[in-house]
């Protein structure tokens, strides 16, 4: 034990400690005891040396690769055409998938759990509950097109952070962490199957969503599946979907087929032709 | 003798931000450097290396350099996970940085003749008269070097974690498992050893 460990502590000290810490107190406002001690201070917290930064690109390569997907999106998040493009693909498929609502679709699924898709419409993240229908899913396919997808939207979203720093432009395209989540997921799945990039600024809210969540895509997809798939409360086990069977009148999504033991996409199918 | 402890201390946060142009919004540097933006990455990688490898030089020099990259390598593994501010950030960076440190010394301890155990810090200093030549001039980490070696473990790894990392006292009493005033006073007695231990040195920084 030291000599100093013995001495009382002065709590009146206390604030003149951090301000010597801090590097806020110059030598020559110190008082003469701590002066020199103000000095180590600001000689220890001196400006980067060149040296001190060595190894700068190796390292930052480094983590580059680590983060997800890096390499990808850099090289198309800086192209603004490439992101009209895959906007106006994913404004066509949900715009397809709207259309589409008159079937009430039961897929057989495979090996792995159907999923219940809902398809809201995107534009200002209302819900429009039109369709159910239950996509079956490949794991290895899905996987593969998950990367190519996350890529994508990703990188739309490294491309949208760099935005922010320059410009106020708000965000743009649904909160895909609200409401419209379902909605994003469904049209997600449904462009995975078919092998497109999503790059537009709804997936790439699906992104920011995900990430913020600590999940990929398809983990924080699953949550929204498994969230709307709840159980509505005891004894309810059968879902009806109803959908317009003539393929030309108005189908006025009625769809609760949320019920948990609920068989994949066996719905009561109900025309309705206007 | 000084400004409100408020505003102090505000200085001195933003002080390191203030060596890094193009830090910008910290907030935003995050969100893109968590998607793997090499410019984001790169702005964080300058903001905070400077005084990583400072902290890590004065607590164990020969493998200071590899145990930085170590960090980066685990901040960028973890980076997704994140959520914080810019000193939760630098918290979490030097929490890393601690916990690398203890595996490196955990494997040396196997293997003695390759570094120096925490407990010799000042014994390995002091024996260099760590207040034999005058303060003026010292380049940064020598003057870390200097506070390093004139105080035990326990009070170097606080005003390190104080000076070096710009931690505030409820972060570093997180990181080492203390209560704030128990860091307070570790800090205050340091600063009394140190001013006695340099006190015969003319400073004119």
């Amino acid at each position: 034990v030291s000599r100093d460990d013995d001495l009382p502590v002065d709590v009146h000290r206390f604030d003149l400690d951090d301000a010597l810490l801090d590097g806020g107190l110059l030598p020559d406002d110190a008082p003469s005891a701590s002066a020199d001690v103000a000095a180590l201070v600001q000689a220890a917290q001196a400006p980067p040396s060149p040296g001190e930064l060595g190894g700068e690109d190796r390292i930052v390569a480094e983590m580059a690769a680590v983060l997800p997907d890096a390499a990808g999106v850099r090289d198309q998040g800086r192209t603004p055409l490439l992101a009209r493009i895959a906007r106006a693909k994913v404004a066509t498929i949900l715009a397809a998938s709207v259309i589409g609502m008159g079937a009430a679709a039961a897929v057989a699924t495979g090996d792995r759990p159907s999923r219940h898709a809902r398809v809201i419409e995107a534009a200002g993240g209302s819900p429009t509950t039109v369709l159910e229908v239950t996509i079956a899913t490949s794991e290895p396919a899905a996987s593969a097109t998950e990367r190519t997808v996350e890529a994508a939207a990703t990188n739309t979203m490294s491309a949208a952070a760099r935005q922010t720093q320059t410009s106020a432009e708000p965000a743009r395209g649904p909160d895909a962490s609200g409401p419209a989540a379902f909605g994003l997921c469904t049209a997600w799945h449904n462009d995975r199957a078919t092998g497109n990039k999503l790059n537009a600024p709804p997936f790439v809210n699906l992104a920011v969503a995900a990430n913020s969540a600590g999940k990929s895509i398809a983990a924080y997809c699953d949550k929204v599946f498994a969230e709307h798939q709840k159980p509505p409360g005891p004894g309810n086990g059968q879902g009806n979907g109803n959908g317009n069977g003539q393929g030309n009148g108005n189908g006025n999504g009625q769809g609760n087929g949320k019920a948990k033991g609920h068989g994949n996409g066996q719905g009561n199918g109900r025309g309705n032709g206007g | 003798l000084f400004r409100d402890r408020r505003a102090v201390a505000a200085r001195g946060r933003l002080h390191l931000v203030a060596e890094l142009p193009g830090l910008g919004d910290f907030e935003d540097v995050l969100t893109a450097a968590k998607v793997g933006d090499e410019d984001a990455l790169r702005l964080l990688f300058r903001a905070y290396q400077p005084r990583l490898l400072r902290f890590l030089r004065a607590l164990e020099p020969a493998a200071a350099d590899d145990l930085a990259g170590d960090v980066w390598l685990a901040v960028a593994g973890g980076l997704r996970g994140f959520s914080g501010d810019e000193i939760g950030f630098r918290g979490w960076l030097f929490a890393i940085a601690r916990h690398r440190l203890a595996d490196h010394r955990r494997r040396a301890a196997r293997r003695p003749q390759l570094a120096l155990p925490a407990d010799q810090l000042a014994g390995r200093a002091s024996a260099d008269d760590p207040a034999g030549d005058a303060v003026e001039g010292l380049a940064a980490q020598a003057a870390i070097d200097r506070i390093v070696s004139a105080l035990p473990g326990e009070q170097a790894e606080v005003v390190l974690l104080r000076v070096v990392a710009g931690l505030p006292v409820d972060e570093v009493a997180e990181l080492t498992g203390r209560s704030a005033g128990s860091v307070r006073v570790i800090q205050h007695r340091a600063l009394k050893r140190l001013a006695r231990v340099f006190a015969s040195k003319v400073v004119t920084l």
